[in-house]
């Protein structure tokens, strides 16, 4: 049996048209990099107003010139004396030579929060992709790593077997063209119960397809040979969290060492007691090692009992998949997939520049 | 008093032969003691070169709501260092179970007495 697809024990799944050469999308990146040539002097006075359409985040396009005089009796800028400087008065012919749009926001709270990537952490990446690329890493793979909250079918394996409607976040179909089949896949590194004590014990590792003394992490890399890894832990790590921390780190180091980018993921769910201990520590190991964080946690605040359901543990299910539905934005799945997708999204990008 | 060199010899015989126990007992007391989370027992019955591991092998199943071995049965294999087990470990997290399957295991003697050492290959 073929190991790239989901074994034995998973839930059947239609296969999906992969195509492996699929490479990503020459369009630009969904971030807000507005680019100014301007002449003239520019004082501190002189501020770029640009106008935004509220409701869908536009610009206006084509080349502008904006013309702003300073007024002389202005506060900002002037001299100490308190007398105004008569350079305020200023020309400013600013032409916007290049416009990208902030991508939609989910429940109200920025994608760059959700998907916490500043350019360390790109950099970072990229040169984790690149160690990956040197090891014969396939760059259009990911893997899943975790427990029960992910070892479900409701965990992005639509975005490989549709049906979808990404609505208004369509800008991230290339995305799932670019990462086929691997949202669908189950791997050997889920597994109910999960916690990050286990991940280096072989007595989790599925016998079947992996080695003696082959810990599940290190298997699920043989068998699918990913660039990334998205790392959902922390549920089941109870009562301990130098423990926690500690495998934590580990999992991400042995992951960086092999050339597998790790995305850490924060849960919604306050398990190990109210404080959010495991979340905290999950946002430190990222920050630390530079790498991305899908602070799913984050926007969970935004959706009803927290996106939980009765068990206050797994998440409540939305099962069109359609984000022109406001449901989307009221479960737990709906809005773990979208901002999952997100985290994926911005790694292609990453790796794709 | 004067000891005969050749008690003395007959002594240090007797201890390098003496028997080192059951290696299928030592593998069966070694996963009773996983499962149980006993780190006192785990690092009495665990091999010197996976010391490093006795705090994840004392942990694994801390975080369970019930954990039970099934059918649990060792056999060593021949006169070799490999001890073969049948059987699983069903642990219970919530209401979901998994299960972990006995596979065959590796033991070492150190000291005269048999230790758990990992999976065999």
């Amino acid at each position: 049996m073929d190991p790239g697809n989901p074994l034995p024990g998973a839930p059947a799944l239609e296969t999906a048209a992969v195509d492996p050469t699929v490479t990503p999308s020459p369009n630009p990146p969904p971030t807000s990099t507005v680019i100014f040539e301007t002449t003239g002097d520019i004082t501190p006075t002189a501020s770029l107003s640009q106008t935004v359409d509220p409701i869908t985040g536009t610009l206006a396009t084509g080349e502008t010139e904006i013309e702003e005089t300073t007024a002389p009796d202005t506060q900002v800028g002037s001299t100490s004396n308190g007398s105004s400087d008569s350079s305020l008065s200023s020309t400013i012919t600013s032409t916007i030579v290049s416009e990208e749009v902030e991508p939609p926001a989910v429940n109200g709270i920025p994608v760059d929060s959700i998907v916490v990537f500043p350019e360390g952490v790109a950099e970072n990446v990229r040169q984790i992709f690149a160690r990956g690329q040197d090891m014969g890493r396939d760059p259009h793979a990911f893997s899943k790593l975790g427990d029960s909250l992910i070892a479900t079918p409701s965990f992005l394996t639509k975005f490989d077997v549709g049906p979808y409607n990404l609505g208004p976040y369509d800008y991230l179909k290339p995305t799932i063209d670019y990462f086929a089949g691997s949202f669908q896949r189950y791997g050997v590194a889920l597994r109910p119960g999960l916690h990050a004590w286990g991940v280096f014990d072989p007595l989790w590792a599925n016998k079947e397809w992996c080695q003696p003394n082959e810990n599940l992490l290190a298997c699920e890399f043989r068998l699918n040979n990913p660039s990334v890894v998205l790392i959902l832990l922390g549920t089941n790590d109870t009562g301990y969290p130098p423990g926690f921390d500690k495998n934590m780190r580990q999992v991400v180091e042995y992951s960086i060492e092999n050339g597998v980018i790790p995305i850490i993921v924060t849960k919604a769910d306050r398990f190990e007691g109210p404080d959010n201990t495991n979340n905290n520590i999950l946002r430190q190991i990222a920050a630390d090692y530079q790498v991305p964080l899908w602070d799913f946690d984050l926007v969970a605040e935004t959706i009803p009992g927290r996106g939980l359901g009765e068990d206050q543990v797994h998440l409540t299910v939305f099962v069109e998949n359609d984000y022109t539905m406001p449901e989307a934005f009221q479960t737990g799945t709906g809005v773990h997939n979208l901002t999952g997708l997100m985290a994926l999204d911005a790694v292609r990008w990453a790796i794709s520049e | 008093m004067r000891i005969a060199p050749m008690t003395l010899l007959l002594a240090l015989f007797l201890v390098a032969c003496a028997d080192a126990g059951d290696p299928a007992e030592t593998v069966e007391k070694y996963i009773q003691a996983k499962v149980e989370g006993d780190a006192i027992q785990i690092r009495a019955l665990l091999c010197s070169e996976m010391e490093s591991v006795l705090e994840r092998e004392s942990r694994t199943f801390e975080s369970v709501s019930g954990v039970s071995i099934e059918g649990m049965d060792c056999q060593q294999e021949g006169e070799s260092s490999v001890v073969r087990c049948q059987g699983k470990i069903i642990a219970l997290y919530g209401t979901e179970e998994t299960e972990f399957p006995l596979v065959s295991y590796r033991v070492v003697e150190e000291d005269g007495e048999w230790r758990w050492c990992g999976e065999a290959p």
